[in-house]
């Protein structure tokens, strides 16, 4: 066995194990994985959850388009984000649904002011990324022709999106009923999505839980903070998770989903005559464009 | 403005005068099928037979070598013209650029990038790779180095994103590959090699993953891995007239398919290992392979020939002859125990006796396929050339293709052949094929005949016909011919081939890579030249 030989095959071993030490710390580095929906306890037996094909299929719903604004307390442009979207409203009243998305970018709230951030806020900037500044607005969760990102940090650009999306179709018509239990605060909300064309890829069902007309502290374009600044729609929680309940199954025309959720015990400080319940269906994986959207008050 | 005129014409002349230095080579290649549909076969009722009528794909490459310089660069145009190539039935059309790289070389030191080609190993936990007749080509787009540490060792490090077809799969693949060469004395020789992959699935592809465990119960669905890593340590040792290959390949654990294309969350490993002595008159080889969980592709949602990163070798003795060749045992990812005995015996000058065993088990034993081989070959004098050889074979059908007839899952299939080669003169040859199959599942039993007639090195022609003479009638209710004609002119660098080919459906297999190819009526020609 020469000497040359054996020094070549050391070098290869040193060089072998360092690759490999190299390699495994990287291996050891824990990934934080997708978000995806373990299960947990199970769906509450006494709530509907249903699939079935509909004798009759419907005739398709007018389709509605959700803005979701993405804002912050301590974010001076917001209120510009915030008056847009309430002209939009105001423009198209039957048309459109706001979401306030207080994520935790420029969100801190003020001493003594209310915490409108919630984590499937967060969770719903992260998927729809990049955000590239506050506010920014997500029209229907899609990318327009044109367009590169979901999230348009431009609110000049939210009206023209806006229109755009409204010529849309929807191949889902969505109803939300609802029972409120004013003593235990309890929210029951059943979700029917009946399909009139069909959709080949994954839908996802979200619904949402809003409160309007929260009065929060709110930093002004001129840097001044009012302190009786009105946020409207905000985000409060969410009855699915953050990107929606997998509705599994054929998705062809009248077929039928029925899906019942629970929400008990809501916080005190919730204004149970301003709170509104917003339920999207929307694509997932490739796409997250929302294919339509409907809501309603829990006390009308 | 004359500054950059001037400019421009050094920038030229600089480059005429150093591509003036190197060389330009490349070739084409044309495949080109007119279907003519005929119901009897199945050869109906797709696009192609219906509406479309021919289907074409061409690779023209061109290259350039300057070796003063050490460098290389070349460029591949495909072109997929109703291509009936990558998943046959299903016309594919699309043109551009199928290949690009440029490649230079610093003393110890070589970097590349475009798309390249690379193996780890035998390929367990990479292989990158063309394979034209069953439209793989998956080659990675991005940059590969490799550096001569010492003088005995290489090092090869490669990140990039693989290709699929003329687009890119999203994924990012890297690996590293450390391999040495280690001598004993002059009998002693060991080739160690180590290797490391890395895949990080992107979102998009991660999204279809979780929307698809979101719809099992509960219990299980699992929180599935971006990255996947594999881990393969091989080696080979010569001693004198014994080779002795091993390898040993892990993967962490991710979202798999199951066999029932359910995704499950298990690592893998593989253990590979080649057994060969030769000496002069005998050989004998033995091969063993063990693959539980290996499924490594660009993400879990690619399935078929599509997104892979892994190549398996198989332990299968590889046939070429028609009915031989009908079954063949497709390596496989979620589990396979597989060895095979191979014997090359020459007693005497002018006769060779090749006899082979190979076995396909799943882990709880069951039999997916047993292959026993012999052949003889006998070179009579120096006009005639005989080859006597008996095959019998037990393929599980059920298991590999998912179909089973008149309740026959596994067929059983005693296939005796013959070819005689007659040299006529230096120049002209007759080359005769008859093989017979005796089977009692798929299609029934066969009968195959070719004779052949070349004039070397410009010239041949051929007729065969494959007859289904007892069919089994719980597949085909006909015997059918399945005849060709096939005529090949070669001249230099070009051969052009045309001929009439009528094809019985089955799974093709290359290095037990293997997919289903439907039957096929109609002319294919063919061209390619290199330059």
């Amino acid at each position: 066995m020469g000497q040359l030989s054996l020094n070549t095959m050391n070098r290869f071993i040193n060089s072998f194990s360092f690759a490999f030490l190299l390699i495994l710390s990287l291996a050891s580095c824990e990934e934080i994985g997708p978000n995806i929906d373990l299960g947990g306890p199970g769906r509450d037996a006494t709530l509907a959850d249903t699939t079935y094909v509909a004798a009759t299929i419907e005739a398709p719903q007018t389709k509605k388009v959700l803005l979701e604004d993405f804002t912050g307390v301590r974010c001076k442009n917001c209120p510009l984000g915030a008056a847009q979207a309430a002209s939009l409203l105001a423009l198209y009243p039957d048309r459109l649904v706001v979401i306030g998305q207080h994520s935790q970018f420029l969100a801190q709230p003020y001493d003594g002011e209310p915490d409108l951030r919630t984590d499937e806020a967060q969770d719903l900037e992260d998927m729809l990324a990049p955000v590239l500044g506050k506010p920014s607005g997500s029209i229907d969760r899609r990318i327009f022709p044109g367009e590169s990102v979901i999230l348009q940090a431009s609110i000049n650009k939210w009206a023209n999106l806006t229109d755009q999306a409204l010529n849309a179709t929807t191949p889902v018509n969505l109803y939300i009923e609802k029972e409120w239990d004013a003593t235990n605060r309890n929210l029951k909300v059943t979700i029917t999505a009946h399909y009139t064309e069909t959709e080949t890829g994954e839908n996802r069902l979200s619904v949402f839980l809003l409160e309007d007309n929260i009065v929060a502290a709110q930093l002004q374009p001129n840097d001044d903070i009012d302190s009786n600044f009105v946020q409207k729609h905000v985000l409060r929680t969410m009855l699915t998770r953050f990107n929606g309940e997998l509705l599994i199954g054929d998705k062809t025309p009248g077929t039928v989903f029925v899906k019942g959720f629970l929400l008990e015990d809501i916080d005190a400080e919730f204004n149970a005559d301003e709170l509104e319940i917003v339920a999207t269906v929307s694509r997932s994986a490739g796409s997250f464009q929302v294919l339509h959207v409907a809501e309603t008050k829990v006390i009308e | 403005m004359l500054r950059f005129l001037l400019t421009g014409c050094f920038i030229l002349t600089i480059s005429f005068s150093l591509l003036a230095q190197g060389n330009f080579f490349g070739g084409i290649q044309e495949n080109t099928d007119f279907f003519i549909r005929d119901t009897s076969i199945g050869a109906a009722n797709t696009p192609h037979y219906d509406n479309l009528k021919t289907g074409s794909n061409v690779w023209f490459d061109l290259n350039y070598a300057n070796n003063d310089i050490q460098l290389d660069a070349g460029v591949r145009m495909d072109f997929f013209l109703n291509s009936n190539l990558h998943n046959p039935g299903t016309p594919y059309t699309a043109l551009g650029v199928g290949r690009f790289y440029v490649r230079k070389k610093f003393k110890d030191l070589e970097i590349m990038g475009g798309h390249f080609y690379e193996q780890i190993g035998t390929g367990i936990i990479f292989r990158s790779y063309e394979d034209r007749s069953l439209g793989i080509d998956n080659a990675l787009l991005g940059g590969h180095i490799k550096y001569n540490l010492f003088d005995k060792i290489t090092i090869r490090a490669f990140a990039g994103v693989q290709k699929n077809r003329l687009k890119l799969y999203n994924p990012i693949i890297q690996g590293l590959v450390l391999e040495s060469e280690v001598k004993f004395g002059d009998k002693v020789q060991l080739l160690p090699g180590a290797g490391v992959t890395n895949r990080v699935m992107d979102q998009e592809s991660m999204d279809f993953v979780v929307g698809a465990i979101e719809t099992y119960d509960t219990s299980a669905r699992f929180v599935p891995k971006y990255n996947t890593y594999a881990v393969s340590v091989y080696n080979t040792l010569n001693i004198g007239k014994i080779s002795w290959y091993v390898e040993a390949a892990y993967k962490s654990h991710e979202a798999i398919p199951n066999f029932v294309g359910t995704l499950i969350d298990k690592p893998g490993n593989v253990l590979f290992t080649t057994l060969t002595y030769a000496t002069k008159g005998f050989g004998i080889t033995g091969q063993f392979k063990r693959t539980e969980n290996f499924v490594l592709r660009t993400s879990p949602n690619e399935i078929l020939l599509n997104g892979m990163i892994s190549y398996i070798p198989p332990t299968a003795k590889q046939n070429s002859l028609r009915l031989l060749s009908r079954y063949n045992a497709a390596s496989q990812q979620l589990e396979e125990m597989s060895y095979s005995l191979d014997v090359t015996i020459t007693p005497k000058t002018g006769h060779v006796l090749n006899l082979n065993y190979s076995e396909v088990r799943l882990f709880d034993n069951e039999l997916l396929f047993r292959e026993v081989y012999g052949d003889w070959e006998w070179r009579i004098n120096k006009k005639f050339r005989l080859e006597l050889g008996f095959q019998y074979l037990v393929y599980n059908q059920l298991f590999y293709e998912g179909e089973s007839y008149n309740g026959v899952s596994s067929a059983t299939a005693y296939t005796p052949f013959a070819e005689l080669v007659w040299k006529i003169n230096r120049k002209h040859a007759l080359r005769f094929e008859v093989q017979q199959q005796t089977n009692d599942g798929d299609y029934g039993s066969w009968v195959y005949a070719l004779v052949e007639y070349s004039i070397a090195p410009w010239f041949s022609i051929a007729a065969s016909d494959m007859y289904n003479y007892d069919p089994n009638e719980g597949r085909v209710s006909n015997d059918l011919h399945y005849y060709s004609f096939l005529a090949a002119f070669r001249k230099d660098q070009m051969r052009f081939s045309a001929g009439f080919v009528r094809q019985v459906a089955g799974v093709v297999c290359t290095g037990g890579i293997c997919r289903f190819e439907p039957a096929f009526n109609g002319v294919r020609l063919t061209f390619n030249t290199t330059f």
